[in-house]
């Protein structure tokens, strides 16, 4: 899968149009390269409005990167509700403002203790972590899906080699793939009440 | 796992041809539908005398308004599957049943008549007509919730509600096939009943099933 030039000069030529846009077109036809890069600035969107919303609650900002990861994970199984020839960035905020009151619905859980806020406070010169609740969901696939989740994730080897190394076709790592995601998404969703 | 970690596992699942999330919804709908004709072919059947020309027009009428009932309840479910769709088009396409309707009531008190209007209302079996209309539109309601799952609505109420819609109005189509009743004030009244009962069961189901 290579970087589509004619995407990127399209995306160049539009950067006040649908840029992103273009490039989650590029990225639904099969680039997942663009796919990669489109994701980690709607990350990005998401994290900012996460921040902003989280913020204006009085809420610590711990559970951001689990709200990031939650909206990235429902922008990616339900990108097919995006008709395409619409531009993308409605479809994007629509999706993003769902899951966030969704999530922070959810986590409404009473009040932070003081001692908690004190824990919080000198984190927040540096990054907050990113490590989310999917690594804590994770642990709830079956051995096979983990297998390929960690290996595609975390070690960065592709389903071809994926698929090598545990004498699968590429195409079934790819719908184990496609299945664990989705499971993710529910536990996600069914675990934190 | 770090966010950029789960940029990679995304992207390695970017591949993926599914039919659009309209079309999966639409077909399991029509197995719900298949369904549902199968128990109206086992525990009802057409009435007796649907071959006579005035209970073909009659049946004609009541399905005229049933049939759009299925209609605006698809279209509008369907169009909530989107994050961006608008709440208000997709109730608009309920006034054409209502419109409908109204019509129907018009021609029976054109022909008929006020006298005997509540009476015909009435009629001789509504409580049968509730039970069955939403008997019916039980298999075609919980198959077309499933096939709504595809879809990233953001008022799981209203598009659970439409759902209900759709599905009520696919129990009153058949069920009107076996009615001997052929006054509009009845279909307004009980196949209206019914037609409400399943919509306030798919509000109630949707916020359970339809989140996402």
């Amino acid at each position: 899968m290579t970087i589509s030039d004619e995407h990127i000069d399209s995306a160049a030529q539009k950067t006040r149009g649908d840029r992103l846009g273009d490039m989650m077109r590029a990225a639904m036809a099969g680039d997942s390269a663009i796919y990669a890069q489109a994701l980690k600035e709607i990350a990005g969107r998401a994290r900012t409005a996460a921040r902003g919303m989280l913020s204006r609650g009085g809420r610590s900002l711990e559970d951001l990167e689990d709200i990031v990861q939650e909206t990235l994970l429902a922008v990616h199984l339900k990108r097919d509700t995006w008709d395409q020839s619409r531009p993308f960035e409605p479809w994007l905020a629509a999706v993003v403002r769902y899951k966030l009151i969704d999530t922070l619905r959810r986590r409404r859980m009473g009040h932070v203790p003081i001692d908690d806020l004190a824990d919080v406070l000198p984190a927040q010169t540096s990054a907050p972590s990113d490590v989310g609740d999917v690594e804590r969901t994770l642990t709830t696939l079956d051995e096979r899906q983990q297998t390929i989740v960690r290996a595609i994730a975390m070690e960065g080897r592709s389903a071809a080699e994926v698929g090598r190394d545990l004498g699968m076709k590429e195409g079934a790592v790819r719908v184990a793939l496609h299945r664990a995601l989705k499971t993710l998404a529910t536990r996600f969703r069914k675990g934190q009440s | 796992m770090r966010t950029d970690d789960l940029v990679l596992l995304l992207a390695a699942d970017a591949r993926r041809v599914t039919s659009p999330p309209p079309v999966a919804a639409l077909a399991l709908l029509a197995a719900g539908l298949a369904a549902a004709i199968l128990v109206f072919l086992i525990g009802y059947g057409a009435r007796d005398d649907m071959s006579e020309p005035t209970t073909m027009v009659a049946t004609g009428a009541k399905i005229a308004f049933t049939g759009l009932v299925i209609l605006a309840g698809v279209r509008g479910a369907l169009l909530l599957m989107s994050p961006v769709a608008s709440r208000t088009t997709a109730l608009m396409w309920l006034a054409a049943p209502a419109l409908m309707l109204a019509f129907l009531v018009a021609v029976e008190f054109a022909l008929l008549g006020a006298v005997g209007a509540s009476a015909r209302a009435i009629g001789g079996s509504g409580p049968k007509c509730i039970a069955s209309v939403t008997g019916l539109s039980l298999a075609p309601l919980a198959a077309f919730l499933a096939g709504l799952r595809r879809g990233a609505p953001i008022d799981p109420r209203l598009a659970g509600a439409l759902a209900g819609v759709a599905a009520g109005g696919i129990g009153a189509t058949l069920y009107a096939l076996h009615c001997i009743e052929d006054s509009a004030l009845f279909l307004g009244l009980w196949y209206g009943i019914g037609v409400i009962l399943v919509t306030a069961l798919g509000s109630y189901l949707g916020p359970r099933v339809l989140r996402w």
